[in-house]
């Protein structure tokens, strides 16, 4: 009785050895192509920008005055601010209150630096529920740094979703 | 007679509309004040509509109360001297020294007072018209204050040629290094 069911405890046997190789390769591609989503990020400038968000999400408000240029210029919502004094002393609050009472998660970020020059770009998910409103959405954002005086700073922000 | 009748008849209905409007009006004005609702917090900013309100109003109201002021010659440096010693004891706390991005007092008040150790973020020709008309809006500030954000009217303990010192010294601020800052804000 055991002998007639060798051929099929052989076959589920490959079955399940290719399975396990097809898996294996799987996660394989997927954490590949996770690790090729955040370039850069490590970098001294690729910091900054995390530094920059952390401080918005924490509500730093001196963190995130200190890693703007004073002549910073911010596209956001349709609206220009022409300095970090202007954005530090409206915008940003409400971006802090908004940033504090949601969720935000990185799905991807790309700094390149070129010299005293870095660029940013970023992609992010938020969720969770501001002003009795329910908020899900992906956002992007491009920041340029220049090395100012051994600091990296940031000089150019564009935020859309 | 029909003509006058009707005609008088459409007036009234106009006049009851417009007494219902102000009715409802001066009824929402007193449910928003009495109700609490708004949010008074210095730590909760405004709605960017209500922002640019607030803005546009104080920037025209200054402007245009400070059109006729005389600005005298600021070049002095002796002027700088007093305006020095002012700017540190009265307004440092406030609009920072140079080098300086924010103190407790910048941090805490609503609307935030400007950085004036920082270039003005005009982005208009630096011609002599528009340095004067700065230099006007400045002393009217100081002398006047701003209702309700915490710029005093130092015009009520201070003389105009003092405030006039200030107004000098602030047109030199965004130039001065802290070791310079320091120098010319020291006290004898």
């Amino acid at each position: 009785m055991i002998k007639s069911k060798i051929p099929m405890l052989i076959v589920c046997l490959v079955v399940v050895f290719c399975g396990n190789v097809s898996i294996a390769q799987d996660n394989e591609h997927h954490s590949g192509q996770k690790t090729e989503m955040f370039i850069g990020v490590d970098s001294p400038a690729g910091k900054v920008v995390m530094q920059f968000h952390l401080a918005l999400r924490t509500s730093d408000k001196i963190t995130a005055r200190k890693l703007l240029a004073d002549d910073v210029l911010i596209f956001e919502g349709g609206g220009v601010e022409r300095s970090a004094d202007e954005y530090a002393h409206h915008h940003m609050l409400s971006d802090m209150k908004y940033l504090a009472a949601l969720k935000s998660e990185s799905l991807e970020q790309n700094v390149k630096v070129m010299g005293n020059i870095a660029v940013s770009m970023s992609r992010s998910k938020t969720v969770g529920t501001y002003k009795e409103k329910e908020r899900n959405y992906e956002s992007m954002e491009t920041m340029v740094l220049e090395k100012q005086q051994g600091e990296w700073k940031i000089v150019r922000i564009h935020w859309s979703n | 007679m029909l003509g006058d009748f009707l005609f008088k008849g459409k007036q009234m209905k106009i006049i009851k509309l417009l007494s219902l409007l102000i009715a409802l009006v001066i009824g929402t004005a007193a449910t928003v004040m009495y109700s609490g609702a708004v949010d008074v917090a210095a730590d909760e900013p405004h709605s960017d509509l209500v922002y640019w309100l607030l803005e546009k109003t104080r920037e025209n109201s200054i402007k245009k109360a400070s059109q006729g002021i005389e600005v005298p010659d600021l070049s002095d440096p002796e002027l700088l001297l007093t305006g020095g010693t002012d700017y540190e004891f009265m307004c440092s706390s406030c609009h920072l020294k140079p080098g300086q991005r924010e103190s407790d007092m910048s941090l805490g008040l609503y609307p935030v007072p400007p950085n004036l150790s920082l270039p003005p973020e005009s982005h208009e020709s630096q011609e002599h018209g528009d340095a004067v008309q700065g230099d006007r809006k400045n002393f009217w500030v100081i002398k006047h204050g701003i209702k309700a954000s915490g710029m005093p009217a130092w015009g009520k303990t201070h003389d105009d040629q003092r405030i006039w010192a200030m107004v000098a010294f602030i047109k030199r601020l965004p130039t001065l290094t802290p070791e310079q800052y320091q120098i010319l804000t020291a006290i004898d």
